[in-house]
C-alpha cells in the first residue's frame, strides 16, 4: 500500500472509530520508518546462535579441505571453488521463499557477498588468473546489486556502496575509472528512481525537503574530500575522518533546529549517510595502519561513535550493528592489525559487559558472550595451530552451539 | 509481482555462478594458441590471511641492448632459451608483436602444506634454475607453473 493511500485510509478508519488519533499517529510513524519493532528476543539470540554454528561448522569445513588441498584433482578444486557461491545461491532462495526477516535476510545478502569474493578469489588462485582487487571489488558489488530489488534490503545498497568505494579508490590510475565512474553514478540514479516509486523506504528518497537538502550536504561533502585522495591515500582517510566529524555536527545542528525551533526535519538519510562513511573511513585506515598518523583516524572514527546522540548502545543497534559486526570481521581476518582490533574489540566486549552486569542487563550479556564466542573462534582459525586440530574443535563447537540452540529454543524465557 | 522477482533473483545466481566459469573460460579460450615464455624468479613464502598461502615472487625480466624501463606497451620476444626479453617500448599499441602492458608475478599460489616446504627449499637450493612459465597473448596473460629446473615445484616439494 503506498503511504498517500496509507494515510487517506487512515483517516478514514479514525473518523469511523475504529482507531484512535495516537493509534493512527503510531500506525504512520511506523510505515514511516520512525519506529521499529522489536524483534522476539528468542528469535534473535536462536538465529545468532545459528549462524555462529554456522560460522564453526563453515570453518571447520574450510581447514579440512586446506588440510587435504594438494590431494584433490583440478576437477575437485573448481568444484570446491564454486561450492561458496552455489551455497549462499542456495540461501538466497530458501530465504525468498520463506519470506524470512530483516535479519537473516541482511545475513544471506552479507553471505552472498562474500561467497561471491570468495568463489572468485578461489577460481582465480586454482588457475593462476591475474587479477586486481579493484575488478574484484568492482565485478562483486555489480554481482550483488539488483539483489536490493529482490529483497529491498538496505545491508545491500551499503555493501554496494562500500564495495564501490573502495574499488574505485583502487582503480584511480587505470583508464577504465571514468567508465566505472560512471557506472556507480548509473546504479546509484537506478537505485533512486526505484526508491522514488516506494516512497515508504527511506533509503534515497523519501519526501521531505531536509532529507534532499542532507543528502545534499553529505554529498557535497563527499565530493569536496574525494578528489584530494588524487594525490595522497593518507591526506584522503584524515579528510574522510575530518568529514564523519562535520557531518556529526551538521547532526548537532539539525538537532538542535529541530528540537528548539520545531521545524519538521528528517535525519534519517543524514545518519545512514555517516555510518557508511565512517566505514568507509575505518576501511582506510585498517588498510594504511602502518602509517602513524592513523592512530589518530582511530581515535577519530571511535570518537565519532561515542560523540553521537544516544548511548553507544543505541548508535550500534539495528542495521548498524550488523555491519559493526562485519567490520569486527574484517578486522580479525584481514589481521593487518591484529594489535589494534584486538584493543579495540576487546574494549568493545568489556565495556558492554560491565554495562550488562551494571544494569542487569540480560540480553546484552548474552549478546556480549556470543560475540566473545565468535571472536575467539575466528582469532583460534587465524592461529597457527595444526589444520586438523582447528578443523575438528571447530566442529565440535559448532555441534555444541546447534544443541545449546536446540535448549535454549525450548526453554521459556522469562525476562 | 512475486514471480518477477524470483525470476531477478535466479538470473542473479545464475549470473554469480556463471561469472567465476566464464573468467576460467574466456582467459584459457583466448590464451589457447597464447606464446609461452620463461620469466626467472626469486621466492620467499608470506602469509596473506584474506588469500591464503602463496609463494612471493620477484620476477627478473630482461631488456634488450635499447630497453631502459617499461612503458605502456612492452614489446616482446624470446631468447634462445626460451626466456622473455623486452626487446621494445612503446606508448601506443603495436600492431602484429606480442606485448604486456603490466605483469603481476609476485605471487605465485600453491597450498599450506607446500609453499612452506617450497621456501625452505628455494632457500636451501638458490643455485637452481626457478622461473615461471607464462602464457602472453596481446596483453592478457597467464601463469601456467612455477618450475624448478624444468620441473614443476608442486612435484618437487611434494
Amino acid at each position: 500500500m503506498s503511504k498517500i493511500r496509507l494515510e487517506s485510509e487512515i483517516e478514514i478508519w479514525k473518523k469511523e472509530e475504529f482507531i484512535s488519533e495516537e493509534q493512527a499517529e503510531k500506525i504512520l510513524d511506523y510505515y514511516k520508518g520512525n519506529i521499529k519493532v522489536k524483534k522476539n528476543f528468542k528469535e534473535n539470540m536462536s538465529s545468532l546462535l545459528y549462524i555462529l554454528a554456522g560460522v564453526c561448522m563453515a570453518l571447520g569445513i574450510i581447514a579440512i579441505i586446506s588440510y587435504n588441498w594438494s590431494y584433490f584433482g583440478m576437477i575437485e578444486r573448481v568444484i570446491i571453488g564454486l561450492m561458496p557461491v552455489v551455497l549462499s545461491a542456495g540461501l538466497c532462495i530458501y530465504a525468498y521463499i520463506k519470506k524470512s526477516d530483516t535479519g537473516f535476510v541482511n545475513f544471506v545478502v552479507l553471505t552472498n557477498c562474500g561467497a561471491v569474493i570468495a568463489s572468485i578469489a578461489l577460481i582465480g588462485q586454482i588457475f593462476h588468473l591475474n587479477g586486481s582487487l579493484y575488478s574484484l571489488l568492482i565485478v562483486t558489488a555489480g554481482l550483488i546489486f539488483f539483489m536490493f530489488f529482490v529483497f529491498e534490503s538496505l545491508s545491500t545498497i551499503i555493501i554496494f556502496t562500500l564495495l564501490t568505494t573502495v574499488g574505485v579508490i583502487y582503480s584511480l590510475e587505470i583508464k577504465e575509472f571514468s567508465f566505472i565512474l560512471f557506472i556507480y553514478t548509473v546504479a546509484i540514479l537506478l537505485l533512486g528512481i526505484y526508491q522514488g516509486k516506494f516512497l515508504d523506504r527511506n533509503f534515497i528518497v523519501r519526501q521531505k525537503v531536509s532529507n534532499f537538502v542532507n543528502l545534499a550536504v553529505c554529498f557535497s561533502l563527499y565530493l569536496l574530500f574525494v578528489p584530494k585522495f588524487l594525490e595522497n591515500v593518507d591526506e584522503f582517510i584524515f579528510l574522510m575522518a575530518v568529514a564523519v566529524i562535520l557531518l556529526r555536527f551538521y547532526e548537532y545542528a539539525m538537532i538542535i533546529l529541530y528540537e528548539k525551533l520545531e521545524i519538521p526535519i528528517d535525519l534519517v538519510i543524514l545518519k545512514k549517510f555517516n555510518k557508511i562513511l565512517i566505514i568507509i573511513t575505518i576501511l582506510f585506515g585498517l588498510f594504511e595502519v602502518e602509517v602513524q598518523e592513523f592512530h589518530i583516524i582511530y581515535l577519530f572514527v571511535i570518537g565519532g561513535l561515542f560523540l553521537s546522540k544516544g548511548t553507544l548502545k543505541e548508535r550500534m543497534q539495528d542495521d548498524f550493528n550488523i555491519f559493526y559486526c562485519l567490520f569486527c570481521l574484517f578486522v580479525i581476518l584481514s589481521g593487518l592489525i591484529a594489535f589494534y582490533a584486538d584493543v579495540v574489540i576487546i574494549t568493545s566486549l568489556v565495556l558492554y559487559a560491565t554495562k550488562a552486569v551494571k544494569r542487569n542487563d540480560y540480553r546484552l550479556g548474552v549478546k556480549v558472550f556470543n560475540t566473545a564466542i565468535f571472536y575467539i573462534v575466528v582469532k583460534f582459525f587465524m592461529s597457527s595451530a595444526d589444520l586438523m586440530v582447528k578443523a575438528i574443535l571447530l566442529i565440535v563447537i559448532s555441534i555444541i552451539l546447534l544443541v545449546v540452540n536446540k535448549i535454549f529454543r525450548g526453554k521459556k524465557y522469562e525476562k | 509481482m512475486k514471480n518477477k522477482k524470483l525470476i531477478l533473483l535466479i538470473m542473479i545466481l545464475v549470473v554469480q555462478i556463471l561469472t567465476p566459469i566464464i573468467s576460467i573460460y574466456s582467459k584459457n579460450l583466448y590464451l589457447k594458441d597464447a606464446e609461452v615464455y620463461k620469466i626467472a624468479v626469486s621466492g620467499y613464502d608470506p602469509y596473506d590471511v584474506l588469500r591464503g598461502k602463496y609463494l612471493a615472487l620477484s620476477a627478473d625480466i630482461e631488456f634488450g641492448d635499447n630497453v631502459e624501463w617499461e612503458k605502456d606497451y612492452n614489446i616482446i620476444s624470446k631468447n634462445e632459451n626460451g626466456y622473455m626479453v623486452v626487446t621494445d617500448v612503446s606508448y601506443d599499441e603495436p600492431e602484429n608483436r606480442n606485448y604486456y602492458q603490466e605483469l603481476e608475478l609476485d605471487r605465485y599460489y600453491i597450498t599450506d602444506k607446500l609453499a612452506l616446504k617450497a621456501e625452505e627449499y628455494m632457500r636451501e637450493n638458490q643455485d637452481k634454475e626457478y622461473y615461471l612459465e607464462v602464457a602472453i597473448k596481446n596483453g592478457t596473460y597467464k601463469i601456467i607453473n612455477l618450475y624448478v629446473d624444468g620441473v614443476p615445484i608442486e612435484e618437487v616439494v611434494r
